[in-house]
């Protein structure tokens, strides 16, 4: 019986302990928006592909003056 | 060759190769047929067995060992892999097919390798088409998440060449336990090489990051081999580590925390993969008879019952569209025989009487308490509790079992892929009633009683007292839609600026020098092949005197000139040589 109590007590505790970490103490600092990495990622991606289009450009212009065959 | 000889994994690749080699028709009935072949091999292995491959005369490499860990560890990697096969059969299409055949080899060949070169090689091949099984969802995500999984495990499979190197020059190449030589460089680098692939913090980010991200299917082969492969590396080399007692109990606690923020059921069962693995790994690490056998059990009972959890999350995201559960709710009644599994298989991974996890866990509780170690023990204790909270109630009541006001439209799962959770989830129950089916096959058959009355008031007590708070405090206990950061982070947001600053500076470094380098020579090419250019245009009247153009030079001062810089160079090359 007492034993039984003990693991009771344990996992009682246990469990509010666990619930208050996850739920209290790291919710703030750990949790982000579900889009957290995308948005940055998709913003670099956007700013590449950009800059793709530029020397894409550049080519084409330097393709019509005949620069390049 | 006997048949006796014959290798599973090198059976399961060969199948591999064939299945990306013919048409699509044949993928079906091939990926089936390997996994069915290659348990048919695994049980004709026996204690006899051997394969050497002869490299070179002074080195053979031993492709199977047949040692007691490495057959518990195949045993459940074929058994899981014909599971695996049935449930992905409808899923796949043949580059996926053949590449996963090929990644469940390779793990074959892990568990199987009696020698460190045949064991890194295999390591590598299964780090590579586990990246192919993220990159397969063919979307934005899971290419990143692919890219960044490949370089974490480059950094891991390196640093295990580097260790495995170091010990072969020390040790030679067989496998050797490396517990008793912790101030050695080959302990270190082995154990980060296999603590990446074992999710030991902080190399645990990956598992949530990439797994969730890859195929249905994938996932599900992914959850069974990578890790579990990593601890048997870690029953093989750090068996007996004590230190890794306390970072198993450790990993348990925090990711059983990391589970409980967590929304989609995919992130948060990968999440669990990792505490149960700290549960593996604390097992391993006291190092006695019955802490391999508990960590090895472990290993079998999770890859079963994980394997279902994650092939109903699978199917919940098939028949839904979403993994997320504040998307999800009341699909009991839509998906029954999902539910039940589901049900089985999480309260098996709680540790319920009668159920594979409370077979296993008891080996596990049982070695840490002989050991004496009160502390981890208890934390592993509520490890199990956290599993309890975020598996068992959470993911059962809001996605299954609790009362839900919106719509869910379901399509109906293939019969495939519910013919797999239910013998998955008939595994888990047969275990759990007859354990000593599971204790017969461990490396040194430890048989403990998991039926008496203490131990299981014991788990009882555990799951009621767990239970109590969720449903106290349910309100918080609420998912809500967003995402947790992890040890990922480091590398995808800091490790990122620092490596685009560096290589920025890097690049304005080298492009400094490539344009004064550049005009330095061509300086120097005009002036020193241009003699004329040396004297004429001189700002030194004596220099200018000396010009070619200048008749009137004074030979003298030239010939001057000359035995000095001769003298110069003698000097510095008597220095150097002195040097």
């Amino acid at each position: 019986m007492n034993e039984f109590l003990y693991y009771c007590i344990i996992s009682f505790v246990g469990s509010i302990v666990l619930i208050f970490l996850s739920k209290v103490v790291m919710n703030k600092p750990l949790r982000r928006d579900v889009n957290y990495y995308e948005t940055t990622e998709k913003e670099e991606e956007l700013q590449m592909l950009r800059k793709a289009n530029l020397s894409k450009k550049k080519n084409d212009k330097r393709d019509r003056k005949g620069g390049r065959k | 060759m006997s048949w006796n000889n014959l290798h599973p994994g090198l059976v399961m690749i060969l199948f591999g190769i064939i299945i990306l080699a013919l048409p699509e028709k044949c993928r079906k009935y091939l990926t089936l047929a390997g996994s069915v072949c290659a348990f048919c091999v695994f049980w004709m292995l026996d204690s006899h067995s051997t394969l050497p491959f002869k490299v070179t005369d002074n080195l053979t490499l031993q492709l199977i060992d047949t040692n007691g860990v490495s057959m518990v560890f195949l045993m459940v990697f074929v058994s899981i892999g014909v599971i695996n096969a049935i449930y992905a059969v409808d899923l796949q299409n043949k580059w996926e097919a053949g590449i996963t055949c090929i990644y469940a080899g390779s793990n074959m060949g892990i568990v199987l390798a009696g020698d460190l070169i045949s064991f890194i090689v295999f390591w590598e091949i299964s780090a590579f088409t586990s990246t192919y099984i993220i990159y397969a969802r063919h979307c934005r995500r899971s290419s990143r998440a692919a890219f960044r999984y490949v370089l974490v495990h480059a950094f891991g499979g390196n640093m295990l060449l580097a260790g495995i190197l170091v010990q072969i020059f020390h040790n030679g190449i067989g496998l050797a336990n490396l517990s008793g030589n912790m101030h050695g460089a080959a302990f270190w680098l082995i154990l980060i090489g296999v603590g990446v692939n074992a999710a030991i913090p902080p190399f645990n980010g990956w598992i949530a990051d990439a797994y969730p991200e890859a195929t249905i299917p994938g996932t599900v082969y992914l959850g069974s081999y990578t890790t579990k492969a990593a601890i048997y590396a870690l029953i093989t080399f750090f068996s007996g580590t004590h230190m890794l007692i306390y970072v198993g109990a450790f990993m348990a606690i925090f990711a059983a925390c990391m589970a409980l923020l967590e929304n989609d059921i995919r992130r948060l069962l990968s999440y669990h993969i990792v505490s149960q693995l700290g549960m593996m790994v604390a097992s391993l690490g006291v190092g006695s008879e019955i802490g391999v056998d508990g960590a090895s059990a472990h290993a079998v009972t999770n890859i079963f019952f994980k394997g279902v959890l994650l092939m109903c999350a699978g199917s919940i995201m098939k028949a839904t569209g979403t993994c997320k559960i504040t998307e999800l709710g009341g699909l009991r009644k839509k998906m029954p025989i999902t539910a039940f599994c589901f049900l089985i298989s999480s309260m098996a991974i709680a540790g319920f009487p009668f159920l594979s996890g409370f077979a296993s866990k008891a080996l596990i509780m049982e070695s840490l308490h002989e050991y004496g170690e009160g502390f981890p023990a208890i934390m592993i204790t509520i490890a199990g509790v956290g599993t309890l909270l975020s598996i068992t109630l959470k993911i059962n009541y809001f996605v299954f079992f609790g009362k839900c006001d919106r719509q869910v439209k379901v399509q109906n799962a293939t019969n495939s892929m519910t013919t797999a959770v239910v013998i998955g989830t008939i595994m888990s129950i047969v275990i759990g009633m007859k354990p000593e089916l599971l204790y017969q096959q461990l490396t040194y058959k430890t048989m403990v009683d998991p039926f008496s009355i203490p131990h299981i008031m014991e788990y009882v007590a555990i799951i009621a007292g767990g239970a109590i708070p969720f449903f106290f405090m349910l309100s918080i206990m609420k998912p809500h839609d967003e995402i947790s950061m992890d040890f990922d982070w480091f590398y995808r947001r800091p490790l990122v600026k620092i490596i685009e600053a560096l290589s920025k500076g890097l690049y304005r470094v080298f492009g400094w020098f490539d344009r004064h380098v550049l005009h330095g020579v061509q300086f120097f090419g005009t002036g020193l092949g241009n003699p004329y250019l040396w004297t004429e245009k001189s700002g030194n009247l004596k220099i200018k005197s000396m010009s070619f153009e200048n008749e009137d030079r004074l030979i003298g001062d030239v010939i001057q000139v000359i035995v000095a810089l001769f003298a110069v160079m003698i000097l510095i090359s008597i220095y150097v040589i002195k040097m």
